[in-house]
Parts: structure tokens; sequence; C-alpha cells
């Protein structure tokens, strides 16, 4: 055996796993729901066991289909029901609400306030040094006549789509007189999985973020690009990732 | 409730985003919650097979997808928003807790089957390699098998998970399937292994 394909159960994973041609659950239940089904969407699912399976089990979940197992689903639903308030008042507990000193000192935060407080004081020292020549432009090499700020969109370049391998880093498209950019992903659900800041237009992803990013899994990153002040200038929107089985399409 | 049974969930949901971090957002949310409860329930124990673990997992789901609900996207279908969540919660889930307990306890273990894909260095070869092992799977295997196999090997779900989540009510459940579902799929393999055998000597003898 293949020391790329070490095991029985890598070769069926692969084997079964989804294709480039698979459409996210959300859009293969929308596809699949109208009437009649697109026809490549059906020629899809009559060839694809991996989207048949997702779909079945969809199904199943929406249905909330108990099976033999209806008696101990109803005590988790009984457990879950006196706990409602609970999951509601936790839900409703604005996230802003905690005191903002209490996230700040963490070490995660530390190390990331650093990073910002270097940017602006860089940045400080950079404006004090030109304030008097007001019409002196900064000294940008970089920067041509054509080229103007955005305030709005910039490309993420890395990772979108479909992924042959696991991304080891996220890059974009520079941000003329971008001082630092937030770099966050997020789950579907638009939960926060990790950020990070950097003045670089490029950031590698750890590993412990490196084993969330699992195939079949789809996951959003979106990175925003902020000047020297602290203002936003610009941001790519949430881009959509996800990680294949296999190269090869079905 | 008033009248928020009528309202359909996307309805509830732009209350709630209306009502954002507000008191006036717990109606519509107990609305959602008491809609949903089973369904997430229900996942949540055919996937663990503990009443416990299950009540847990849902309310760690039911927290994350509340709290999310600021993001969720006009035009998509909550349930579909709902799956997808507690999918992957719960599939993280046991993804940590198989790192913690290192293997699956119920993995059968591998039969040294090359599939074709001894010596497969290159891509190309292992496209090929698993192309075939996907056409041998087309061939040979019926609808549960296939499906067995799927959620056991690509979303790494237990066997008992899997015998769970599609009703298998035979004694031994999916396993049963996967094993026969290889049975078949070594033999079908034997095959093309004479069948690719005798072309080729047929080949060479012209």
């Amino acid at each position: 055996m293949s020391n790329n394909w070490p095991t029985e159960q890598d070769a069926f994973r692969t084997a079964l796993g989804p294709g480039t041609d698979c459409p996210p659950i959300e859009d293969l239940e929308r596809l699949t729901s109208e009437q009649p089904p697109a026809p490549n969407v059906a020629k899809h699912l009559e060839s694809c066991s991996y989207c048949r399976t997702e779909l079945q089990v969809l199904h199943a979940f929406q249905a909330g289909e108990a099976g033999a197992a209806s008696k101990e689903v109803e005590r988790v639903t009984e457990l879950l029901q006196a706990r409602s308030r609970e999951i509601v008042r936790q839900a409703t507990m604005p996230k802003a609400s905690a005191p903002w000193w209490r996230t700040a000192f963490t070490a995660r935060r530390i190390s990331q306030a650093s990073f910002a407080m270097a940017a602006i004081l860089i940045a400080a020292v950079v404006v004090i040094q030109f304030r008097p020549s007001k019409v002196r432009p900064l000294p940008d090499t970089t920067q041509t006549g054509q080229e103007v700020l955005r305030s709005g969109g910039f490309a993420l370049l890395s990772p979108v789509g479909d992924l042959q391998t696991q991304p080891g880093e996220i890059r974009w498209e520079k941000v003329p007189n971008a001082a630092n950019y937030w770099v966050r992903v997020l789950e579907v659900d638009g939960s926060e999985l990790w950020k990070a800041e950097t003045a670089a237009d490029h950031i590698d992803l750890p590993p412990a973020i490196r084993s969330r990013i699992v195939p079949a899994k789809t996951l959003l990153c979106e990175v925003s690009a902020f000047d020297a002040s602290g203002k936003k200038i610009g941001e790519t929107g949430q881009v959509r990732f996800r990680l294949l089985q296999h190269s090869d399409s079905r | 409730m008033g009248g928020m049974e009528q309202s359909t969930d996307e309805e509830l949901i732009e209350l709630v985003q209306a009502e954002k971090d507000s008191a006036a957002a717990e109606r519509p949310l107990n609305e959602l919650f008491r809609r949903h409860q089973a369904k997430v329930a229900s996942w949540c124990y055919q996937i663990t097979g503990d009443v416990n673990s299950a009540a847990d997992l849902a309310q760690e789901i039911f927290i994350k997808a509340f709290q999310a609900l600021p993001s969720f996207r006009k035009g998509s279908k909550f349930t579909t928003w709902l799956y997808s969540i507690s999918r992957n919660h719960c599939l993280d889930e046991l993804r940590s807790k198989r790192k913690r307990n290192e293997e699956l306890s119920d993995s059968l273990p591998d039969e040294i089957e090359d599939w074709g894909m001894a010596g497969a260095d290159s891509v190309l070869e292992q496209r090929e390699a698993a192309e075939l092992l996907r056409q041998l799977i087309r061939e040979s295997l019926d609808e549960t098998e296939t499906k067995v196999m799927t959620l056991h090997y690509v979303n790494e779900l237990p066997l008992d998970a899997v015998s769970r989540m599609l009703g298998l009510t035979n004694t031994s459940g999916a396993k049963a399937y996967v094993v026969s579902a290889r049975r078949k799929l070594r033999r079908a393999h034997d095959l093309w292994k004479s069948r690719n055998k005798s072309s080729k000597a047929g080949k060479n003898v012209e």
C-alpha cells in the first residue's frame, strides 16, 4: 500500500467522500426541494452516494425521527426542556456585557494587543515625523498615481472554495495604507473558530486550527484591513472554503 | 406565545435579530426551542447513545445556534442551518473524544486489502485507484451498505451511532453491513484483478 494511502479506512474515506462537484448541504437541500429538481442536481445525486447520505440524514433530522429509541429521546427532551430557561438566558446574555477587561487580559488578547500597540506606535511615530509638511505624502514607494484608498472590498486569495490540500496559511491582497489586518475563521453558523491580527498580507494557521479543517466541512474566512488610526478601510467579506476528500470529481 | 405559533421559523429569527440582546428576544427563542428541541435531542441521542450526554450536547447546540442567530442569512432554511450546527458540533465532539481515547473502540480492523493501490504513488494512480473503488462500490453495494460505509468512514461516526441514525434493527446493526460490504468489495476486487490480468495476458499473446 502506498505511503500516501496507508489504510483501508483512508481508501474508503477517499472513495466515499465528497467530490469537487458536491454542493454544501444548504445548497443541496434547496436545489433538491425545487419541483422538479434541476436535472444536473438529480443526475449528481444519482451518482453521488455521499450527497444521498447527507440528504437522507438531513431529512431524518428535520423529521425528528427517533426510531426505536423514542423513549430515550423523550428523556433527553425532558432533560433539555428542564434546561430551556438557562439555554435562552445564556443565548440572550449580551456577549458584550462581559466586562471588557475580562477578555482583554487573556494571554491571547495580550499577544494580539501587543501587535496592535506596536502598529499604533509605529504609526504614531510616522505621523509625528511627517506632521509639519501637510502636503508631503507618506513615503510609500509602492503607491502609484492610479492607486486609491479602497474603502470597500479586497480579495482573499487563499483558501477559497474547494481545496485539495489542507491550507497552511491565509493570504489576501495587500491593501494600500493598511497598518494591520484582522483575520477570522468561522463556522458556517457564524461562530468564531479563530482570529488573529497581523501587519503582513498573510498569516500562518496554527496547528490547532488546521486540525479543525477537516474534509467536507465548510468554513468561512474573512479579513478586515485597518489603517494606522484604527479605521477599517476594507474587508474581504466572508469567503467559503472546504477541504475535499479526494482530488477528482465524480 | 401571543400568536408566535403561527410565525415561521424565519419570522421568529427576524424578531430575535430585531430584539438582539434584549429580554424581548426570549419569546421567539422559546418558541424556536419548543419547535426544534425534539429534533436536536433525537440527533444527539443517535450520536451518543447516552441520555445525559445527549442532553448536554443538545444544550450546547442550542446555545451555539441561538448565539449565532444574528449571522443567520435571509433565504436560508432554519432547520438546515440548525442541522449544520448540530452535525458539526457533534462530529467535533466525537473527534475530540476520539483523540482523548485514541481510536474508535468499535472500528473494525483493516484487512490489508490494497484495492489496486499498491504502489500507487503518483496522484494519477491514486485517482485511478479511487475511481476503481468507487466503481466497485457502485456496482457491488446496496444503498444501505453504501450509506453505512459513508457515515462510518467519511463522517467517522461510531457503528452504534450509524445503526441508530439509519434505524437499523438487525442484531449487529451497522457492523453487519460493514462486514458484508467489505466482503462484497473484496470479491468484486478479486474479480476485477483476474479480469484485468487475463485481458493483459490476451494483449501479450496478440
